[in-house]
């Protein structure tokens, strides 16, 4: 039986007049990444506040580790690690200090920061002050804090915005790392490519409602069209052709192309999920 | 609440300090504020008596004069003399050619040129033509008709006011230290959004406002105690001043953590501070003017641990003689950190986007 470690049954949000989010229900599994996905404005960051208990729902139930999520709840702020969109980190400190003030924070004793500075590959520069940092080498310093207690779920709020692809990278790594250690991840995203690469499931967050929640595979096959691009040789004149696998006499057609001497180049395509969310919401990203 | 959280907090402030302008300026301010009470209220209002002097070098008279405690003099070339009477750089100057001395002793009468500087003091100027005198029987060795010694005006139970200054300089030292360090520590890390990040830890939004009050409580006490050393105010009962201080830089520290809480940012912050402190420094001014109706101090939450301060610093007051109005004091800084928590919360929701 699998246990959820978060449960969220129709919270509801508005800041004054402004309704952030509109009753969204959802569950997670340990080890599991649920990527959340949505334009600016679609409820992504309030939810995340929400289930980190900086805001109270309107209406609705979070649970977090079975357990109902009330405001500033030491016991669940310990079990949870959160990195925010926001850089806020301690610039006057070193990477070192910055780790070790919030171990403290979560009670960790005898805590060692080398080996999560090594995992993110800061160890070098352990001792300089944050301020010297570039934004890739920030962004990594945030996301090892939010690891900071191995938490049991972990909430992480655009963190490859805007950074090169070695930094982006080597934060996916973590994330994926971290989740085959049974940490449950929350991640919110604009990059469609990232959530498709890491999330086990996916949220398509707009306007403050979900409009679809399944795996990226499953939601490929539910709303995309597969289809095949070729490229042939006839006499003097190259001729392209896509076929959809989902016409009933696909699998024909596909025979007498791959027969076809003047076969020049064969490719399959599927929905990416930046198509399947505009098809479904409406709106890009 | 945990107390190691909030020893952490605390230590994490404190080290950051030396890098802090705010706590640099508290280092330095001790000694800015001697420096401005011992001279613009010690020596401008309450200076000595200063006499140039133009003579031969084995003159009695400069010799005795020179002698003479509570008195500056200067002995200087005649045209040098003038300049410094047109200066007011000397209160008076006094012009004696070689033979002015033998003259007198043989009771030759010789004319004295003795004058007051326009931009001089005119009761120095007074006082030390009355010593020139005195010396001029001493050398004609004549029986002294008078004998001359400087008396201060007598001014009752009022203070100097120099002395009068004590509890605004208090004042300052605890607005700076007391309340504007725990207010700016609070704004600083809302603005940087540290704060936010801090409680999505375990720690308790009172446990970050306790420390910060700490932290202004730590740095306030030593360098009010060490200000008022710094300007002689010695004598008085420790043990009673270290209760007045403890409960006033509490009054303080709260009133900082509603600062703190209510501002927006560092620029709203100091706007609240130029434009509040103004309120809360009112009291200074019925020490300064003795006569206003005490009463209407009373009205402001400052008076209430002032007074005390003022009392046993300058009246010897022990504790049991100030109990009263700090008791009033401990109230006031309940209900502050009461409500400090409150707007706290309020922060709470604003930081997290409501």
């Amino acid at each position: 039986m699998v246990t959820s470690v978060i449960d969220v049954a129709d919270i509801y949000f508005s800041y004054g007049k402004v309704e952030a989010v509109r009753g969204i229900s959802f569950s997670m599994a340990r080890g599991e990444i649920l990527g959340f996905l949505g334009p600016n404005g679609a409820g992504k960051s309030t939810t995340i506040k929400m289930l980190t208990g900086q805001l109270s729902p309107r209406s609705g139930s979070v649970s977090i580790l079975g357990k109902n999520l009330v405001r500033d709840d030491p016991e669940i702020q310990g079990r949870i690690g959160v990195c925010f969109e926001e850089k806020n980190l301690y610039v006057n400190m070193s990477a070192r200090e910055n780790l070790r003030f919030f171990a403290g924070l979560f009670g960790i004793r005898n805590f060692n920061p080398d080996l999560l500075l090594k995992r993110v590959s800061l160890i070098d520069r352990a001792d300089d002050r944050v301020s010297s940092y570039s934004k890739g080498m920030r962004q990594r310093l945030m996301v090892a804090r939010s690891i900071v207690n191995d938490p049991e779920v972990l909430f992480l709020d655009e963190p490859t915005e805007g950074l090169d692809p070695v930094s982006s990278k080597s934060i996916r790594e973590l994330i994926l790392e971290q989740a085959r250690k049974g940490t449950a991840v929350l991640l919110t995203t604009h990059d469609m490519w990232e959530a498709d690469e890491l999330s086990d499931r996916v949220v398509f967050l707009c306007e403050g409602r979900i409009h679809a929640m399944d795996t990226p595979d499953e939601l490929k096959m539910k709303y995309g069209h597969r289809t095949v691009r070729v490229k042939l040789r006839d006499g003097e004149t190259v001729r392209r052709e896509i076929i959809s696998l989902d016409s009933p006499d696909a699998g024909e057609k596909l025979k007498q192309i791959v027969e076809n001497e003047g076969l020049m180049t064969i490719h399959t395509e599927e929905a990416s999920l930046e198509d399947i969310f505009i098809k479904i919401t409406g709106r890009g990203l | 609440m945990s107390f190691n959280r909030v020893l952490l907090l605390m230590g994490k402030d404190l080290r950051a300090c030396p890098r802090s302008p705010v706590i640099l300026w508290l280092l330095v301010m001790p000694l800015v504020i001697t420096f401005f009470l011992q001279v613009v209220f010690a020596t401008l209002f309450e200076s000595e008596p200063v006499l140039g002097i133009n003579s031969p070098s084995r003159s009695v008279i400069l010799s005795n004069l020179s002698s003479l405690e509570g008195l500056e003099v200067i002995s200087a070339e005649e045209t040098e003399l003038l300049e410094m009477l047109d200066n007011g750089d000397v209160d008076a100057g006094l012009f004696l050619s070689d033979s002015f001395e033998d003259s007198v002793r043989s009771d030759g009468r010789p004319v004295l040129r003795y004058f007051s500087s326009a931009k001089g003091s005119p009761a120095n100027s007074a006082v030390l033509l009355l010593l020139v005198m005195d010396e001029l029987r001493t050398l004609e060795n004549r029986q002294n008709l008078f004998s001359v010694a400087v008396i201060a005006p007598d001014r009752g139970d009022e203070l100097p006011l120099s002395e009068r200054m004590v509890p605004s300089m208090i004042l300052v030292v605890m607005i700076v230290s007391g309340i504007f360090t725990p207010a700016f520590m609070l704004v600083e890390e809302t603005e940087k959004g540290t704060l936010l990040a801090v409680l999505a830890t375990p720690v308790a939004l009172g446990e970050v406002l306790l420390s910060k009050a700490l932290v202004g409580f730590c740095l306030a006490m030593p360098i009010t105690l060490f200000t008022l050393v710094l300007n002689g105010v010695t004598g008085f009962d420790l043990t009673a001043l270290l209760v007045c201080f403890a409960v006033g830089t509490a009054v303080c520290n709260c009133i900082g953590l509603i600062y703190g809480t209510l501002a927006r940012n560092s620029k709203s912050l100091y706007t609240m501070v130029k434009s509040l402190n103004i309120i809360l420094a009112a009291p200074v001014m019925f020490y300064l003017f003795p006569g206003w109706p005490c009463w209407v101090a009373k009205l402001f939450p400052t008076y209430w641990f002032m007074d005390p301060v003022y009392r046993v610093t300058m009246h010897n007051a022990t504790l049991p003689d100030v109990l009263g109005d700090l008791s009033v004091a401990v109230v006031t800084a309940i209900l502050l950190a009461l409500a400090a928590a409150s707007l706290g919360r309020r922060m709470q929701n604003r930081l997290a986007g409501m």
